[in-house]
């Protein structure tokens, strides 16, 4: 008799712990893939970035969209550019010769002063656009520390999922075909231990964005950076270098300074209806949102100001 | 103290600079950490943070070497938590007391040159020593406004007795000196000759102001002209590890901080 010949009751019995079982096994294997490499001691906990690894960090911690974001951050706050109604605008070259940008930041700056005023968003996409290579250099820098997952990893992280959710899934959705087949419809509880189990595997065994060493190195950033954080808050320090790493290390959302251009890239609600108002499009929300899969959201708050990004 | 590492010019701590040091921490060698501020676990991991991004001092205020009733043994054990979190190279305090009786005074008040006072702070040097195993201990030299009747020897008779007397090594306070040798008549140069300058390990530099006749250490100047000197007269004829800039009061933008440390720095560089 195989497995799909048992009668359901006695199926359950069986795929209960089978489900676990391959799901517990599979995050073992996944915490094992994960490995624990040892970055170089300046992306250690206890080595303090310089202001020119805030693109680094905040890819770290949501991506290169949260990069690009951090870019723009720069430069707002450096005076090359403004926000105003959401759209952004370059600002002329200030007589006095500013704080100086790196390679990066200065590619960010042509590729968002460059032309007519834009949305904060095309800024954004501009800047992930024209730095797309130079990004792609950070992401192999950061992964080669074992901060990042290679593509190797991720792979295996993924195949590792893939065979989990064919072991389980794949054998539930065969007994509901099996039952349905013979005439069964009493398939609900199996159908709901599928979708558990799904999205168990969904949560449990997908790739993250960062390794336990990139996690161990963000969270001790975002506890080294804390009190920055607060001074900026309070505006007691205005430097636009020290403003971008605290923008990389907790989201704009979290800057007050960088307030306007956090609400500015955030998507617009869709306009209510009824009469001739002019519709809201402020947000209320300030998370600056985090992407790549599994990734930190970036400092999720509500109001003014936030304590840090849940990192 | 042969093997001490060295560490160039720094700062004394405070709150208001804590993102400047993280910010210039290229450009300072070390900072110096009062135990006595370090308040809480906080507090506590406030000042590991900051280790990590420059080497940490502690420099204690508040112990009372000086006193014959012993040591707190409340300060003793706060001393012990934060130099086994902080792992400092060495750790200093004055020769001084600020308690008595029982009674906190409050300030750093000078002992009486008598060998009595010698072996007072010998024992306390001992007690400390059997809290911090194998930490080297320097003590400092302090400012005295006045001196206590009864002497038995000179201040740097005193100062070499007890580094004799407890093996400590001496965080020499220069500007100390220039103030004690404006307030009490006597050629500072002569006072360093009398010292042991082979244990002098640290250096602390600090600016002060004249009021009512007296010349006060109130570290709320600059560094003056003649602390300067002084330095530069003394590195070339001791192994000094640090220099420390002190500031407590009248705080100044970094910046002027960091110049002072440059010079010291540069002070140090041609003595190596």
């Amino acid at each position: 008799m195989s497995l799909l010949d048992l009668p359901g009751p006695e199926f359950l019995r069986f795929f209960l712990p089978y489900g676990l079982g391959v799901i517990a096994l599979a995050w073992l294997l996944r915490a094992a893939l994960l490995g624990s490499t040892r970055p170089e001691g300046r992306w250690l906990p206890g080595s303090y970035p310089r202001e020119s690894d805030a693109v680094a960090i905040a890819l770290l911690r949501g991506g290169r969209s949260e990069a690009a974001r951090t870019l723009l951050g720069r430069l707002l706050s450096a005076g090359w550019i403004s926000v105003t109604d959401r759209k952004l605008r370059s600002l002329p070259e200030p007589d006095e010769p500013g704080p100086s940008l790196s390679p990066l930041e200065e590619n960010a700056r042509r590729a968002v002063t460059g032309g007519a005023e834009c949305t904060a968003s095309e800024a954004e996409q501009r800047i992930a656009r024209a730095l797309g290579t130079d990004l792609e250099d950070v992401e192999e820098e950061l992964s080669r520390q074992g901060l990042l997952l290679s593509a190797k990893q991720k792979t295996r992280l993924r195949g590792n999922a893939l065979l989990a959710g064919a072991l389980v899934v794949g054998l539930g959705m065969a007994k509901v075909v099996v039952a349905l087949d013979r005439g069964r419809t009493n398939v609900a509880a199996l159908v709901i231990l599928l979708a558990v189990f799904t999205a168990l595997i969904f949560f449990l065994l997908r790739p993250p964005l960062r390794t336990p060493a990139g996690q161990r190195y963000l969270d001790w950033a975002q506890e080294a950076h804390r009190g920055l954080l607060r001074l900026l808050q309070q505006g007691r320090r205005d430097n636009s270098g020290e403003i971008a790493l605290a923008a990389g290390i907790f989201g704009l959302a979290a800057i007050p300074g960088l307030s306007a251009l956090d609400l500015a890239l955030q998507p617009e609600e869709p306009q209510h209806g009824g009469g001739c108002g002019s519709g809201t499009s402020g947000v209320g929300s300030c998370s600056s949102g985090g992407s790549g899969d599994g990734g930190c959201g970036g400092g999720g708050c509500g109001g003014g100001g936030c304590g840090g990004c849940g990192g | 103290m042969a093997e001490l590492p060295f560490f160039g010019a720094g700062v004394s701590y405070r709150d208001a600079w804590r993102w400047d040091v993280v910010r210039h921490r290229d450009a300072l060698g070390v900072v110096e950490c009062i135990p006595d501020n370090i308040a809480g676990e906080a507090g506590l991991r406030d000042c590991v943070l900051i280790a990590q991004a420059v080497p940490v001092l502690l420099h204690g205020i508040g112990l009372s070497l000086g006193s014959a009733g012993g040591l707190d043994p409340d300060r003793v054990r706060h001393v012990a938590r934060v130099v086994e979190a902080v792992e400092p190279p060495w750790f200093s305090e004055h020769i001084a007391f600020t308690r008595a009786g029982g009674v906190e005074i409050g300030h750093l008040a000078p002992l009486p040159f008598t060998r009595e006072a010698v072996a007072t702070v010998a024992a306390n040097v001992r007690q400390l020593r059997a809290a911090l195993p194998g930490l080297p201990i320097l003590l400092e030299n302090i400012a005295y406004p006045f001196s206590l009747p009864g002497a038995e020897m000179g201040e740097a008779e005193l100062v070499r007795a007890i580094l004799d007397e407890t093996d400590t090594g001496l965080l020499l306070d220069l500007e100390n000196v220039h103030a004690n040798a404006l307030n009490h008549g006597y050629d500072p140069i002569e006072y360093l000759e009398s010292l042991p300058l082979d244990r002098v390990v640290e250096v602390h530099l600090a600016g002060g102001l004249w009021q009512e006749g007296q010349y006060l250490d109130t570290h709320s100047r600059c560094v003056p002209e003649e602390s300067w000197h002084l330095l530069e007269w003394l590195i070339p004829r001791s192994r000094v590890r640090a220099v420390i800039i002190e500031r407590d009061d009248d705080l100044p933008a970094f910046s002027a901080l960091l110049a002072e440390v440059r010079r010291a720095e540069e002070v140090l560089c041609v003595a190596r």
